[in-house]
């Protein structure tokens, strides 16, 4: 569904990705792994054309999707929740997530995607008249996700969802996100800490200083040499 | 998009509708020209700040050079009424056209530009050259010895009332059309508020980032705020030339212009509908009162930005929506004679 091919990303003089592949099918969920700084932002900021590559190309559904604006990539069905989910803090809750449906196609089916988040999502229940910046960090990446959801995408994109929660609050996004997911959205998020991310994830990649490091299926990337000079430094698996 | 934010009460459109009454009923009871004087200057520069306040308090694009667009639309509907004889009926609409290309033109830097310093300074600097501009085109604008024998509006032939001047003595006339020019953008202003782009401009205002990221074309919303508000601020400059009838650099292009809107909006309520037109009225009736003050004007102002900041930080606008306004004592609860 999504091909990312060779794509090269820089801001300003400073290139910050180098030749990134990267693929997600439909209905699958996919994990970008790596240390703080590696570009995993960046790779999502690349697909929403909120960073357009100057060389590589990404496609979405068999059209070439690399240089259109970031309002043509959310009508054509993916959603970016970034990191720290930035909601509008003196909106409401509900408001927060109509925002979601600005574009026209979206806004006609507001009501009746608002009763199904609703259903999926308490908070928007229980806290919609309730402005956003009251909320806890786990409730805004709720709202944050709801708020994605509302254009309708066939791939969400979240970027950095597990960052700063606690963990009873992980475990209620990572529920969040298989129920997401089983709805036959597919999933593209990125975590540093691989056992939370192949909890959900069907497939993982290793970003390292913007290059791509290794990818594959499961638990068993641990073992991989690679991993284990990135994640723990060990000077014996080093190339 | 419907119903995503709740109708206003009818209750706060009755209260916008009688207020709106009291003040186009003041004329009937006070006649001194000097109270309408105040009072054409406060709707005047009410309109001013209701324009700015649009761009920066509900959009949340600091910008410091609008007295530019002031000047600029003030200077031009002056000098082509004076110089070609046209009637200031038509020339304030082309004043008002030149506020809103130059609202374009200050939007440019604020499509890329984020940090709220530098937009400041940017467009700071721009009206500063806007002003040394009109100081040196001395064959157009006299320069620092000032624009005189601008046009007044000409006379209106109405139904009712028949022959009405906007000149001299013809105080009463002008007060009217001040005030339509304040009421009409007020209205625009809460209209386009309650319209897609007004969310687009809340968006904007608390997340840039994540506007962007829902697919909010921040570019199409940044020169729509910048040209709706040039629009009504270049208005309102055209109307101040006309109703004063003599310009100089410094008295529509000088800081002093843009820090007085700037305060009156902070001090009324910044990013709320009614905001400029309390602090106008704060601002330009003190300003009166305070004539004697002179030269400590701006110290004024700046002590008033201070204070609003400090301690009201929402505006008075805000704060009345707040205060509990004594009950009539048949209302209040009894104390309970049982208990000591």
């Amino acid at each position: 569904m999504l091909e990312m091919r060779r794509v090269c990303v820089r801001y300003g003089a400073t290139q910050v990705l180098w030749d990134i592949d990267l693929s997600v099918g439909e209905g699958e969920v996919v994990a970008v792994m790596g240390p703080n700084g590696s570009g995993k932002s960046t790779i999502f900021k690349a697909v929403m054309g909120l960073a357009p590559p100057f060389a590589g190309a990404i496609s979405f559904r068999g059209e070439d999707i690399t240089r259109l604006p970031v309002e043509r990539h959310v009508a054509r069905g993916i959603a970016l929740v970034l990191e720290r989910r930035r909601l509008f803090p003196t909106m409401t809750v509900r408001e927060n997530v109509l925002m979601g449906a600005f574009h026209a196609q979206a806004a006609k089916a507001a009501d009746e995607t608002l009763r199904w988040l609703q259903g999926l999502f308490p908070v928007l229940r229980e806290r919609g008249g309730q402005i956003a910046e009251s909320l806890s960090g786990g409730e805004q990446q709720m709202v944050a996700i709801a708020r994605g959801l509302m254009s309708r995408p066939r791939l969400l994109i979240l970027d950095e969802p597990f960052l700063g929660l606690a963990p009873k609050m992980v475990a209620q996004v990572v529920d969040l996100i298989r129920a997401v997911n089983a709805e036959g959205i597919a999933v593209l998020f990125n975590e540093q800490n691989v056992r939370t991310s192949f909890s959900i994830a069907d497939r993982g990649y290793v970003i390292e200083s913007g290059r791509n490091v290794v990818d594959g299926t499961g638990l068993g990337m641990l073992e991989h040499p690679d991993i284990r000079r990135v994640y723990l430094g060990e000077q014996g698996a080093a190339p | 998009m419907n119903g995503m934010f709740a109708p206003r009460k009818g209750r706060t459109l009755a209260a916008a509708g009688l207020a709106a009454v009291a003040w186009l009923s003041i004329p009937l009871v006070v006649q001194q020209p000097y109270v309408l004087h105040v009072l054409i200057l406060t709707a005047i520069f009410a309109t001013f700040a209701i324009g700015w306040n649009l761009v920066t308090g509900f959009a949340g694009l600091k910008t410091f050079g609008h007295h530019a667009l002031f000047a600029i639309a003030a200077y031009a509907s002056a000098l082509l009424a004076k110089n070609f004889g046209w009637s200031p009926w038509i020339t304030a609409w082309l004043g008002a056209g030149l506020g809103t290309l130059v609202g374009f033109l200050v939007a440019l830097p604020a499509l890329r530009i984020r940090s709220v310093a530098h937009l400041a300074i940017v467009t700071l600097a721009f009206a500063e050259i806007i002003r040394i501009l009109i100081s040196n085109l001395k064959e157009l604008t006299r320069g620092e010895l000032g624009l005189i024998g601008i046009p007044a509006f000409d006379p209106l032939f109405l139904p009712v009332l028949g022959r009405v001047t906007f000149g001299g003595s013809g105080r009463p006339a002008f007060f009217y059309l001040a005030s339509v020019l304040m009421l009409a953008a007020l209205a625009s202003v809460w209209a386009l508020m309650r319209s897609r782009a007004g969310l687009a401009f809340v968006a904007l205002r608390n997340s840039q980032e994540a506007a962007e990221s829902l697919g909010i074309n921040l570019a199409r919303y940044k020169f729509l705020a910048f040209a709706a508000s040039g629009f009504i601020v270049g208005l309102s400059g055209a109307v101040y030339a006309h109703y004063v009838r003599v310009l100089t650099p410094h008295s529509v292009a000088g800081l002093e212009v843009m820090i007085m809107v700037i305060a009156m909006v902070l001090v009324g309520g910044i990013g709320t509908h009614l905001g400029p037109v309390v602090g106008a009225l704060v601002l330009v009736g003190g300003a009166e009162v305070l004539r004697d003050v002179g030269n400590y004007r701006l110290l004024l102002y700046g002590a008033l930005i201070v204070l609003a900041t400090r301690f009201f930080p929402q505006g008075i606008a805000r704060m009345a929506e707040h205060v509990r306004w004594p009950r009539p004592a048949v209302l209040k609860p009894q104390p309970d004679p049982e208990r000591p």
